[in-house]
Order: structure tokens, then sequence, then C-alpha cells
């Protein structure tokens, strides 16, 4: 008899315990979830941000370019209707719309580096090499804006789909995320290789 | 019959112990980004073992200097290879990793080197940006290390650039030393129009207010996918505390900014 009494208490106690576990951990999942969204959102607006500081950097590109050719009117408007659907789809806040708005706006800049590549005496100039460079490194920091953001959202998504964190979720409406897809538009700006 | 019951429940317990315990998945994360094993007062890892052991040392006393001067933690990295990844994407992750520069100050720079993509990088630190943008990165390369890279001078061309990079450190308002044994002929101009000045300021703002955080979750994962993992996890995030960085570099931060060639 003693024996049995034993053995029940012990699996009275980790019943016990693994309930305490379980509902502390409710508490941290429901923190987590809070922070990581915060995380997120900081995040997000980290990507617009460097959006806009590249978008900033084109009126210079332009002015620079246009020094040079005079007939090329449709790009100079193209580009500035890109700039503002960038800025548009910010409001939306949504990565597909803001990956398009940004990406038409990059096909469109990729247009006029085109331009410019017939004219060697611009593109050999410094004010030209310095702005590819600055337009380059805002490209690069939108790529990587992006990524921490990829991973702050998937760490969010999985605690929003595992376990406890899934009933938390539906219980407080914390919803799954989207990602921002690769740009496919452009890698990289086409740039005069200085390499041998 | 009661020693059965007994035995039974302990395997019982003991299979369950087993089933919290065990990792679910393990994280697989197959780096193909090749890290130097990182020694005190040593910023120079030739990987890709192609410079001078002479040189080095000579490169590594400026960079030992910058430290102790400045707090800077100025890497020159080599590698055999960039493994498919863009020179953009290995730099700012292996910057990030190593956590080079000074955590509060995100005071690093990384020199990154491949000979065999016949590529290199100026990976800035956030912390440096404002004095080593984009464009003077840009223009540094181009001076001091793309000349003597295309006669394969490559001890030459880091020695020339790391000089380059420190007297423009050392020439801004924020920074105020002077280090013995360089060549102070070795800088760049600033011509960069007064309107990006503006705008590079005010973005660079905005990007140290926003960044705080992001940087403690670009590193790592966590410990493992078994429940008990995850249950401690969530645990320990009832005090949300941020994670640290080991290593012997500072945990200093990387956004992106630089520029290759």
């Amino acid at each position: 008899m003693r024996n049995s009494k034993g053995v029940v208490g012990i699996i009275l106690i980790v019943i016990v315990a693994i309930l305490a576990i379980f509902g502390l951990s409710c508490v941290g999942t429901y923190n987590s979830l809070v922070n990581l969204e915060e995380d997120v959102n900081k995040a997000s607006a980290e990507v617009q941000n460097q959006m806009q500081r590249r978008a900033e950097l084109i009126p210079d590109l332009v002015a620079t370019v246009k020094n040079y050719t005079k007939h090329e009117e449709k790009i100079y408007e193209d580009i500035a209707n890109a700039r503002a659907a960038l800025t548009e789809s910010f409001k939306t806040g949504n990565p597909s719309e803001i990956s398009e708005a940004n990406s038409q706006l990059t096909t469109k800049v990729n247009s006029l580096l085109a331009i410019a590549e017939n004219y060697p005496t611009l593109t050999a100039g410094e004010q030209y090499t310095s702005l590819m460079d600055q337009l380059e490194g805002s490209v690069n920091r939108i790529t990587v804006a992006r990524g921490n953001y990829n991973d702050l959202v998937a760490k969010y998504n999985k605690k929003v789909r595992n376990f406890p964190g899934s009933i938390l979720a539906s219980m407080f409406g914390f919803e799954q995320l989207e990602q921002y897809k690769a740009d496919e538009s452009a890698n990289k700006i086409n740039m005069v290789d200085f390499g041998d | 019959m009661h020693k059965l019951k007994k035995i039974f429940v302990i395997a019982a317990l003991v299979v369950a112990l087993i089933v919290i315990f065990t990792p679910l998945n393990s994280l697989a994360d197959s780096s193909k980004i090749k890290l130097p094993d990182v020694k005190k007062d040593t910023f120079i890892y030739d990987q890709g073992e192609f410079l001078n052991d002479d040189e080095e040392r000579k490169v590594n006393e400026l960079l030992v200097k910058l430290e102790k001067a400045s707090t800077i933690e100025f890497a020159v990295i080599t590698i055999p290879s960039l493994n498919d990844l863009t020179i953009e994407e290995y730099a700012n992750k292996m910057a990030n990793e190593l956590g080079i520069g000074k955590k509060e100050k995100n005071n690093g720079v990384l020199l990154l080197i491949s000979k065999t993509d016949n590529k290199v990088r100026l990976e800035i630190g956030n912390g440096l940006q404002g004095i080593l943008t984009d464009s003077i990165s840009g223009r540094i390369l181009d001076n001091y290390f793309v000349p003597y890279r295309e006669n394969n001078e490559y001890d030459k061309a880091v020695s020339q650039t790391v000089q380059a990079v420190i007297n423009r450190i050392a020439s801004s308002e924020e920074y105020d030393f002077s280090i013995d044994g360089i060549d102070e002929s070795l800088v760049v101009d600033d011509d960069i129009s007064g309107t990006t000045v503006f705008i590079i300021i005010l973005v660079l703002v905005l990007i140290a207010v926003v960044l705080e955080g992001a940087t403690g979750y670009y590193l790592g994962n966590g410990f493992g996918d078994g429940i008990i993992f995850m249950l401690l996890e969530d645990i320990s995030d009832i005090s949300s505390s941020g994670g640290g960085s080991g290593g012997h570099f500072g945990g200093g931060g990387f956004s992106g900014g630089g520029a290759s060639r």
C-alpha cells in the first residue's frame, strides 16, 4: 500500500510541476508575442526608411544625367511617378505592394542608368561614381533591412503557429505576417566595372 | 504486482522526460561564411593565404594602435572564396556575426578581400557611417586598393587602404587621435553635395533610433526545438531581456553601409 501511495504522490507532483511550467510558459509566450510584434514593426519601419532614402538620392542622379542629355523627358516623368507610387505603397503596410512599388522604381532608375552609359564622360566623373556608390549602398541597406525584417517575421510566425502560441494568438488576435520576397527587378544596379 | 506497476510508472516517466528533452529538429544552419578563430590583439586574418606575413604584422600593429587610441575595431579579413554569395552578403553577415566594433558605439570596420573572386568590400559599422560614407568608402577603394590589386600587389593594397581609412577617421570632428607610423598623405577628398550630406545625416539619426533592438535578433535563433527548450525560452521571455554576444570583438552592428569594388 505504501509503495503505491508513494508512486501516486510522485505522479501528482510531476503533474503539478508540468501545469506550473505550462502556465508560466503561457505568460512568457504572450509577452514574447508582443515583443516580437513590436520588433517586427521597428524592422518594417527600417525597411521603409531605407527605401525612402534610396528614393531621395534619385533627384541628384537625375540632375547629373540631365546635364548631359537633352531629350529623354519620358524617363524623368516615369521616375517621378514611381517615387510617388512608392510613398503611397508605404501606407498599405503590405510587403507585397511595397516590394512591387520599390521594384518599379528600380526598373525606372535602371533605364536612366542605361541612358547614362551612352555618355562616358558622365559615367567616368567622380560625381557620378559618388552617386552610384550611394545608390548601391542604399540598395544594399534595403536588402539588409529586408533580411532583418524577414528573420523577425519568421521568428514571430513560428511562435504564432507553435504550441501554446497558437492558442494565445487566436485569443488575442496575433496574426501571421508576410515576409518580403527577393527583389527580382534588379539585384545590382548596372555599374561600370572598375576591376581589371 | 506492485513492483511491476512501479517499474511501469517509472518507465513511463522516463520516456516522457526523454520526449520533452529531445529537440524535435536540430537547427541545421550550415553557414557558408568562413569565420576566423578570433585571437586577442589580432585584427588581420589572412584566411585566403595571399598576404605576406611581415606586411600582416605591420598592418596589425596599426590596427591595434587604432583600437587603443579610439576603441574602433577595424578588421582586415581575406577569404579563399565567396562561396557563391555576393561580397555584400558575405561581408555584412561576417561583420555582424563577429560583432566587430564596440557594442554601444557600433564603431567597427571590415575590409573583406577575396582574391579568387577579384572582389573587395569596406563594410562600415553603423556608428561610423557618417564619417566613412558609402561615397568615401568607394573613393578610398578606387584610389588605394584597386590600383594595387590590378598589379597583384595585395599587401600594398591592404596597407594603403587601411591607412587611408584611418586618416579619414582621424580627420573627422568626432575622433581626435594620431598614430605613429602612418603615411598621412593618404587621403580622399570630400566633395559630396550639401543636400546629400544633410539627407545622409538625417537618415543616420533615424537608423540609429530604429535599429537599437534589431541587431540583437540578427545573430541567433535560440536553443533547439524540443518542447522543454521552447518552454524555457518562453519562461525567460517573462522578463524580456535582450541577448548578449560573446567573442573577442565588441558586438558592434552593421546595416549594410560601405562600398565594394
